[in-house]
């Protein structure tokens, strides 16, 4: 176009970032591919390491129910992440000195609610899973390219078009962006940040229900 | 020489055979090729496109409907009328990273030479869209300002004309290169991480002793890996090429496909062995996997596909030479796009054979030390 880009009609106001400096979202935005990427990797070869290895047969002879076999190896897991999910605030806030500028607990159960989700998937993964490879593959080529491309952090959710944008709505890892994105750098909490909470549980409610549809209590 | 090709031969077959049975990872292999190729390349993008924008039009003139009319695809989505007390909560829940406010009075005040404003308020965590967004919005507005202004007479040609033209992609479409920058991270994650479990399962199960008592050498063992695993890679390439990019994407691919070939072998050499060093550090799956996302990930996301390379940090430009990945999108996009020939790409070519052949001592060095 031949105009000029500067004008006299328009004044922008850059909200939340006035700089327009990427870090301020990019950082923030990161907690959403490293909360979902490790859990759900390490957590899928935990349990069909035991398939692989034959020590899953002890859970198949005893008496346990799923739902206790699912959660006994899944609460580690979560224990360690959430471990990582402190030092990383660490990191964000001291290392890249992002400030914190919105609800702390918004925050925390925001991430909390992630990682038992990144686990679960991981715990799905491991159902249709029997090598290490599979699910170790299973987990990159799931979670690697919708937590980097389709939640938020390379283009902005809003504006993905197609299977784009329904996988995007499907995969957590966007609602993690808004909630970690909105609590630090735009300074709101869980009022305005609601929807991303109620999302998350649907997607845990889905993923424990088909999780533990697939889940045989007996190897055939 | 002939006994030991003939041991990697029936080996890496045995490879294949047991990659066959495991329906999961096969399954795993053709999604990657294809679903996770095709749609974040037609749904996502890295440059203004299908922006979200709202507005709140006070004004309700003849001028303000057209500046709303004037915002279109395929840099914006048609913007949405909102209140003026919705802003604040639009742009706190990311709904719009744009929103057009016209005051009341616009049109007037401008008709009187008083030089209103239009606000635009933008969601600067959206930092990819923020600032080229907002110099798109404001050049659609002056220009409809302009021509309501001057009404229907035209303005006077300007002295120079920029006459503008843009090669190898005359559309900008972003499909295009995007699908062969998802395509070559497809590739890295595969041809890393599969000869690296691969290595590992032997390891783990302790059928790397028995590999080890037969009159088999751990060359031996390895190549037989590396090649069943590339040769996996390499069809599901060749075929990700035809069906997703080409056929599904559209993309006009100009280049030799025979040199293409020629450099993901190249390319996959260098991988597969650094997915074979890799082998040679960790103790089981579990680390396997965890060692390769710090390995993967920065040399998949800055190769230079989503970021050129010239706009890094110095130092980082100089890291990411080590890595072939930078190397090999430079190849893709020189010979897929610009339709180079080999002596475009030989230093690419030469680059990635030395950073394979650094990795294959290595991990034949570590092989020893860590499989004995």
């Amino acid at each position: 176009m031949p105009m000029p880009a500067s004008s006299t009609h328009v004044q922008p106001r850059y909200w939340y970032n006035p700089l327009i400096k990427s870090k301020y979202s990019v950082v923030p935005g990161l907690l959403a591919v490293v909360l979902m990427l490790v859990p759900s990797m390490l957590t899928a070869i935990g349990v069909v390491r035991e398939k692989e290895l034959g020590s899953i047969a002890n859970f198949y002879s005893s008496p346990m129910t799923k739902l206790e076999f699912l959660w006994g190896k899944q609460i580690p897991y979560i224990v360690i992440t959430a471990i990582t999910f402190i030092i990383l605030l660490g990191v964000i806030i001291f290392l890249f000195e992002i400030p914190f500028k919105g609800s702390f607990p918004a925050l925390v159960s925001g991430a909390m609610l992630y990682i038992v989700i990144s686990t679960g998937l991981g715990l799905l993964i491991s159902t249709f899973t029997r090598t290490q490879i599979a699910a170790l593959l299973a987990a990159f080529v799931i979670t690697l390219v919708p937590s980097f491309d389709l939640s938020g952090l390379t283009s902005p959710a809003s504006t993905l078009v197609g299977g784009a944008k329904f996988m995007s709505r499907i995969f957590p890892a966007r609602y993690l962006l808004n909630i970690s994105v909105g609590t630090f750098t735009k300074g709101i909490g869980f009022a305005e940040l609601v929807w991303n909470y109620v999302s998350l549980i649907i997607i845990y409610t889905a993923i424990q229900t088909m999780t533990v549809l697939l889940l045989k209590k007996q190897e055939k | 020489m002939i006994r030991k090709l003939w041991h990697i031969y029936r080996l890496g077959l045995k490879e294949l055979i047991s990659f066959r049975y495991d329906y999961v990872l096969v399954i795993m292999v053709i999604y990657s090729f294809t679903v996770m190729v095709i749609v974040p390349a037609k749904g996502t993008g890295v440059q203004v496109r299908n922006s979200t924008i709202a507005y709140v039009d006070e004004d309700q003139s003849p001028l303000s409907r057209r500046i709303i009319d004037a915002i279109q695809m395929p840099f914006f989505q048609k913007p949405r009328p909102i209140t003026y007390h919705d802003i604040n909560r639009v742009m706190d829940r990311a709904e719009y990273v744009f929103v057009l406010h016209i005051p009341s009075g616009f049109q007037n005040d401008l008709l009187a030479g008083k030089n209103p404003d239009i606000r635009i308020d933008v969601d600067a965590t959206v930092v990819g869209h923020a600032r080229l967004g907002t110099t798109y919005l404001s050049q659609i507005i002056n220009q409809e300002i302009n021509t309501f202004l001057q009404g229907s007479r035209r303005p006077a040609p300007p002295p120079i004309v920029l006459n503008t033209r843009i090669m190898y992609n005359p559309n900008n479409e972003n499909a295009w290169f995007m699908s062969i920058v998802l395509l070559g991270h497809m590739i890295t994650l595969l041809s890393i991480v599969l000869p690296a479990a691969a290595l590992i399962k032997e390891k783990e199960r302790g059928t790397v002793e028995h590999l080890l008592v037969m009159p088999l050498i751990p060359l031996e063992i390895t190549i037989a890996k590396v090649w069943a695993n590339s040769f996996i890679v390499l069809m599901g390439t060749m075929f990700s090429l035809y069906f997703a990019v080409k056929w599904v994407i559209g993309a006009p691919i100009h280049g030799s496909t025979i040199l293409f070939m020629f450099g993901t072998i190249v390319f996959l050499y260098a991988t597969t062995e650094l997915g074979v060093f890799l082998a040679t550090v960790a103790k089981n799956q579990p680390q396997a996997g965890l060692l390769s996302i710090p390995i993967i990930v920065p040399i998949s996301m800055l190769n230079g596909g989503t970021t050129p390379i010239e706009s890094m940090p110095r130092f980082l430009q100089i890291i990411m030479q080590f890595a072939p990945t930078t190397h090999y999108m430079e190849f893709c996009s020189r010979v897929l796009i610009r339709n180079a020939g080999i002596g475009d790409v030989w230093q690419q070519l030469v680059a990635m054979a030395a950073i394979g052949t650094v990795l294959f001592t290595g991990a034949m060095m570590r092989f020893r030390a860590t499989f004995r």
